[in-house]
């Protein structure tokens, strides 16, 4: 979507780098609690109580620092102890287990108390409070630096931006037409990748990478983003193929469905939000499934013009034979709405408690989704709340969407959030919001592309890499997520300097007509289709538009083998059908089947020569097609 | 990209911390591993490495000591723990703290 400079350079020059006020009201209240703990940590010894109840307080300070009251040998126990506590905040943000910190600070304490014998080791009333003093000193000045590094970015981006901004929309390619675009033999190489995976029987998962469920490596998200890449191929692709591309597609949302795919909710509704008796996914926060999974169906549905998910109970969660949480799409997309205008931040939690602004930009794009579907306003009615809220209270000093923070608190984690991934969202809600963000993300990636040996340009990144898809050293998932963002904005030199690197780094294989990454993670692979099948603007359309509707109302191929036949393009017109077909295994002649048709109607099949067949009652025909490398066809009114 | 990002760096810290000392004692390889998952195909005909049991192993080595050394200092904590309340006063045991 074109825009203009000065519509999206002044906003960001004129916000305000501050604090958010429900922020720095969490903050306070989270000092005040802590100076409260601090108080009550003291009494015991202002009072002369007992040597347990002095240790016991000076636990309240600093987790296990009670165990440097209680003297002697215990005083090993407050490394240990902080150690445990910094496993705790983990498994917090992990996993959502806010009782973890609690119970390890309270329990320490009175487990020193515990512990403590006829009298307190005295120094510790002054150690303690020192070593708390010296890791605030230390946290402050860390703080107070990254805010001036940051203000100072956000000084150098103000100068930079209109000449970024200027650039980002000179470099852009058009927005690519309809027509004419089909897979290459290679893109349906990378594509086969997956269908492999797709196409497999509902609850296998042979080539999806198990480490966890509760972070980035989990299954849930790896099925995700194969629907959303098999949804954009059939959007821009192939709107008119049905048959294997269908069903692959119903195959990842029936799999998620399954209990081993969601039940991380179970633990952490349990741990999180204390709740042991409801643990529906779509009740209250989990924003990593409803906004991710809502934005899955909700493509499939657009891009298919399948609607079945709209019916009650279409996508039914079932804990066991007794129970179960009915939902559908409309009940997924309620509960993302209702828990942004009930949120305190607006945005809301994943795990309970931490706040991702990126997995609330799925859930805002999984509203967008659903409003085109069904003319809804959802995205219209929390937008400008929800906008304001990641201005203000999650955007840092130099202008970028932080990675995370902590609802409860307030507290950010300084983790760098790249705009690039945050842009390809707002593409779809926000777009000059999201232009502004690419060609931030452009100017910064300027410094990390260089020319290879052959004189090529392409990314080049520090150190081993990191793949969050399965937590492995390694580039792959870096590469393609930049691809993916440069290609939705037309940046098709970024892009293929990103597609290089991969190409050159991570391994990439051919075998057996399948393109991968073997350096790669599953997810990493995945984004790597993705990225490849995309050219500009197609998750905007892919999630605002979706195909036309003479190709929703048109014929449809169905009926086809995998891999037997591949489908480089399928699209109608309304009444013709144009095909691209592949032999995926060997060249020779294929049963394919078209539906839709007009019963009883003639049709002619051009190839070359030209062949004429009659619908049936339903509709349909079954046709013998000669497969020979790339075989386009054509079938239209025979008159 | 996806979720969640601040425990998948920490994790990524954790693991690569571990690497890194796995690398000291020369057990690990120094650039990005092949990823065993992405070979598995559709009417396979390759078939995926499965993990190094030798790693497993070694793991499992690592795994035992720790039980037993975790074990060990249990029973001399209790040994101890009984030990003194055998030798102590009944005065010594009222000023025990709760």
């Amino acid at each position: 979507m074109a825009v203009a400079v000065h519509e999206v350079v002044q906003q960001f020059i004129s916000r305000d780098a501050v604090k958010g006020p429900i922020t720095a009201a969490r903050q306070r209240r989270t000092l005040l609690i802590y100076l409260a703990m601090c108080i009550l940590g003291l009494l015991p010894t202002i009072f002369g109580m007992s040597p347990a109840m002095k240790a016991a307080g000076v636990g309240l300070w600093i987790p296990g620092g009670g165990f440097v009251a209680s003297g002697g040998w215990a005083v090993l126990f407050f490394p240990a102890t902080l150690a445990l506590f910094a496993l705790s905040v983990f498994a917090w943000f992990g996993a959502g287990m806010v009782i973890g910190p609690i119970v390890v600070w309270l329990g320490s304490a009175m487990l020193a108390g515990a512990m403590t014998g006829d009298a307190i080791w005295v120094p510790a009333l002054f150690l303690v409070p020192a070593v708390v003093a010296a890791i605030a000193i230390y946290a402050y000045q860390r703080a107070d630096a990254h805010k001036q590094a940051e203000l100072q970015r956000f000084e150098m981006r103000k100068k930079a931006l209109p000449g970024a901004i200027a650039e980002a929309i000179e470099v852009a390619a058009p927005v690519p037409s309809r027509n004419g675009r089909e897979l290459s033999a290679e893109d349906l190489a990378a594509a086969r990748y997956l269908f492999d995976r797709a196409l497999q029987p509902v609850s296998e998962m042979n080539g999806y990478d198990k480490v966890d469920q509760f972070q980035t490596s989990a299954w849930r998200y790896q099925i995700n983003n194969l629907g959303y890449t098999l949804a954009s191929l059939q959007c821009h692709y192939a709107p008119n193929f049905h048959g294997y591309l269908t069903q692959a597609q119903r195959n990842l949302i029936d799999l998620y469905l399954q209990k081993k795919i969601w039940s991380y909710w179970i633990y952490e509704s349990a741990w999180g939000h204390l709740n042991l008796t409801n643990p529906d996914p779509a009740d209250k926060d989990n924003i990593m499934l409803t906004g991710w999974f809502g934005l899955h169906v909700g493509m499939y549905m657009l891009n298919s013009g399948d609607r079945r998910y709209g019916e009650p109970g279409s996508l039914t969660f079932r804990l066991n034979r007794n129970r179960a949480f009915p939902h559908d799409i409309h009940s997924l997309e309620h509960s993302v709405l209702r828990n942004f205008l009930g949120a305190p931040f607006c945005l809301f939690p994943c795990e309970p408690n931490w706040v991702y602004p990126i997995c609330n930009h799925f859930g805002m794009t999984s509203m967008a989704v659903y409003d085109r579907l069904f003319g809804t306003k959802y995205v219209a009615s929390a937008l400008d709340k929800w906008l304001k809220s990641l201005e203000t209270e999650f955007t840092d000093y130099s202008g970028s969407v932080i990675g995370l923070r902590s609802e409860l608190t307030g507290i950010r984690f300084p983790f760098p959030a790249g705009e690039a991934g945050f842009a390809m969202f707002e593409n779809c809600f926000a777009p000059e919001r999201a232009q502004r963000m690419w060609a931030v993300a452009r100017n910064e990636l300027k410094f990390i592309i260089k020319p290879d040996a052959e004189g090529h340009n392409r990314i080049m990144l520090p150190g081993r890499g990191f793949d969050f898809g399965n937590y492995r050293p390694g580039f792959a998932g870096a590469y393609a997520s930049i691809m993916d963002s440069a290609r939705e904005f037309g940046d098709y030199e970024t892009a293929d300097a990103a597609q290089r690197a991969l190409d050159q780094d991570c391994g990439r294989t051919d075998e057996g007509g399948v393109l991968r990454y073997s350096k790669g993670s599953n997810l990493s692979n995945i984004i790597a289709v993705k990225a490849r099948l995309h050219r500009r603007d197609d998750f905007r359309k892919a999630v605002i538009e979706g195909p036309p509707q003479s190709a929703l109302r048109g014929p449809i191929l169905t009926g086809l083998k995998y891999p037997e036949v591949l489908v480089g393009r399928a699209f109608s017109n309304g009444d013709d059908l144009e095909l691209v077909l592949y032999p995926g295994t060997s060249d020779g002649t294929r049963r394919i089947r078209i539906e839709r048709l007009r019963p009883g109607a003639s049709y002619a099949i051009r190839n070359g020569s030209e062949h004429q067949f009659v619908a049936d009652s339903s509709g349909a025909a079954d046709l013998s097609v000669e497969l020979k490398g790339r075989t386009p066809l054509h079938i239209a009114p025979a008159n | 990209m996806p979720c969640c990002a601040l425990a998948a760096f920490i994790l990524g810290q954790v693991l690569i911390g571990l690497d890194g000392i796995k690398r000291f004692f020369g057990i690990a390889a120094s650039a990005a591993p092949d990823n065993p998952a992405t070979e598995w195909r559709l009417g396979t005909v390759t078939t995926p490495r499965k993990p190094s049991a030798r790693l497993g192993f070694r793991w499992a080595a690592v795994v035992a000591v720790l039980e037993i050394a975790l074990v060990a200092g249990g029973t001399y904590g209790l040994r101890a723990h009984f030990g003194h309340g055998h030798d102590s006063n009944l005065a010594q045991i009222e000023q025990c703290p709760r």
